[in-house]
């Protein structure tokens, strides 16, 4: 079935939809639904993707080993329950949670509520991480005098986050 | 016990008000903290966790919102109060499990409710009647804010709010509504419309939660993902689907009514009288039966009593509920008896 907004891709997505009162369905592409403002995610089991984690090969054995200062948790311990057992954990299996969290969330990165006292330092990190994403941007569009310019403006911040580490 | 404090009143979503309150029947935001000083639960000794508890439980007695609330220590209550509470939606199925270490804080009103040690140290909630979810996400901001002056959370500058579970990490923040969709599950188009809510990327649930199946055509809808938006977009999201959904659901009751009404009628009549005249009834029949009685009162066909009355009797005819209004443990038979002397005693 085509899609019923562009009649050009295949109708994967298939909702209804109220129109002044009325029940109306809809068969459309998933490039469409984005254009319609609706986010899409496919659902899946936690435990299955942990589970798809744990096909053993040698670096990954030796990844399982890596464990936790604070509560001794192993890394292959943590795939069996999916549960991490402290802070620290986040920062010990950095590595291999990163595509894990990438994964469950679509998304690296928190942009919600900062705890009051923190915040700055926080957004001081959002925008360098911003500012690094403009960068790329600007290089693949060729833009080289907007890069310089962003380019100068990530070592002032880097400045300033430097800045505070050391002054903390 | 204290319990039975809980029993004489009525949570404030049993009032069948707020906003859309004839198909959205609670709003809930849930909030997962952790605080850096112990290992999350799953990984704490039980002399860990106890610390835990005592910090806990001096930090939110000092909160003006949960002056006047009521503290459990879920090892000093019997099985069946720890169902009353799940029942109430005030503990998790979990969360009763785990017992040793843990407790559960609830406000005046059920308003505010925090489970202490469940998965994290703490898994704050709010529930409202009816579809508002922005003033639920300010009542528990502000207990967030304030618990969040007394205490250090576990945060992460590029992970936000850390958890035990991967999968609540960034906001920590769970938003769910309760809907009742009996005409959708009537004019058979749930399936479509649930399944379209699952590829927008939010879940659908039971009455109960995770793993649980709906009964009684309630259903709950949450949000997946917590990193990536912030709260108030995670809101947006769940906000727009939820309008669309009331729309179907009040679409297909208004071509119930056109095309269907003595079917309609018909289901509803033999439902009341059932419920008004049955000796026996198990806790399954009882909600499909009282489900299906609120339809009948939020289409006009039933005039004589009160969608509040409903809500109250989906509540009060649970197992452990049913034994808390008895005093006694019941066994099923003798509880089958007892929920239908209920019904029929407030049905008439």
């Amino acid at each position: 079935m085509l899609c019923e907004s562009c009649e050009k891709n295949e109708a994967t997505i298939h909702y209804a939809e109220v129109i002044d009162g009325a029940l109306k369905k809809m068969n459309i592409c998933e490039e469409c639904a984005k254009k319609k403002g609706i986010g899409f995610t496919s659902s899946f089991s936690f435990v299955d993707l942990l589970g798809g984690l744990s096909d053993v090969s040698a670096v990954e054995e030796k990844e399982d080993q890596i464990t936790c200062s604070q509560c001794e948790l192993s890394y292959g311990e943590f795939k069996k329950k999916g549960r991490l057992g402290c802070a620290q954990c986040y920062e010990t299996f950095k590595k291999g949670l990163e595509p894990l969290l990438e994964a469950i969330h679509k998304s690296s990165y928190h942009v919600g509520k900062v705890p009051k006292g923190i915040e700055s330092s926080i957004s001081n990190i959002a925008k360098l991480r911003k500012l690094k994403d403009d960068l790329k941007t600007a290089i693949t569009s060729e833009n080289y005098e907007k890069a310089a310019k962003i380019r100068d403006d990530i070592k002032h911040h880097e400045k300033l986050k430097t800045k505070k580490k050391t002054t903390k | 016990m204290q319990l039975h404090i809980l029993l004489n009143k009525t949570s404030e979503w049993v009032q069948g008000t707020g906003p859309d309150a004839e198909i959205v029947l609670t709003s809930r935001i849930r909030m997962a903290r952790n605080i850096v000083d112990f290992p999350f639960p799953n990984r704490a000794s039980l002399e860990q966790k106890e610390k835990m508890l005592d910090v806990a439980e001096k930090a939110l007695s000092s909160l003006d919102a949960m002056q006047g609330s009521l503290f459990f220590r879920l090892n000093d209550i019997d099985a069946i109060d720890k169902q009353f509470l799940i029942e109430r939606h005030l503990i998790s199925k979990e969360h009763a499990v785990v017992q040793k270490g843990s407790a559960v804080s609830i406000s005046d009103q059920e308003i505010y409710s925090v489970m202490l040690n469940e998965e994290d140290h703490f898994r704050m909630q709010v529930v409202k009647p009816g579809f508002q979810l922005d003033e639920v996400l300010d009542l528990i901001n502000d207990l967030d804010d304030r618990l969040e002056s007394k205490l250090q959370y576990a945060f992460h500058p590029q992970w936000g709010y850390l958890t035990a579970c991967p999968t609540n990490i960034g906001t920590g923040m769970r938003a769910s509504v309760m809907l009742h969709l009996p005409a959708l599950v009537l004019a058979k188009q749930i399936n479509q419309v649930l399944q379209a809510v699952v590829k927008l990327g939010l879940a659908v649930r039971g009455l109960y939660g995770e793993g649980t199946e709906a009964i009684g055509n309630l259903f709950q809808i949450s949000n997946q993902s917590t990193l990536g938006k912030n709260e108030a977009d995670i809101l947006d999201n769940i906000k727009k689907i939820i309008k669309q959904i009331v729309g179907h659901e009040k679409n297909a009751r208004q071509y119930l009514l056109k095309s269907q009404k003595k079917q309609v009628m018909d289901s509803v009549g033999r439902a009341y009288g059932v419920l008004k005249n049955a000796h026996i009834l198990n806790s399954r029949e009882a909600i499909e039966l009282l489900s299906t009685l609120r339809l009948g009162v939020d289409l006009g066909i039933v005039t004589d009593i009160e969608r509040m009355q409903i809500n109250e009797l989906m509540i009060l005819t649970q197992p452990a509920h049913l034994q808390k209004v008895a005093g006694k443990e019941l066994d099923h038979t003798e509880r089958d008896i007892v929920r239908s002397e209920l019904i029929r005693e407030r049905l008439t």
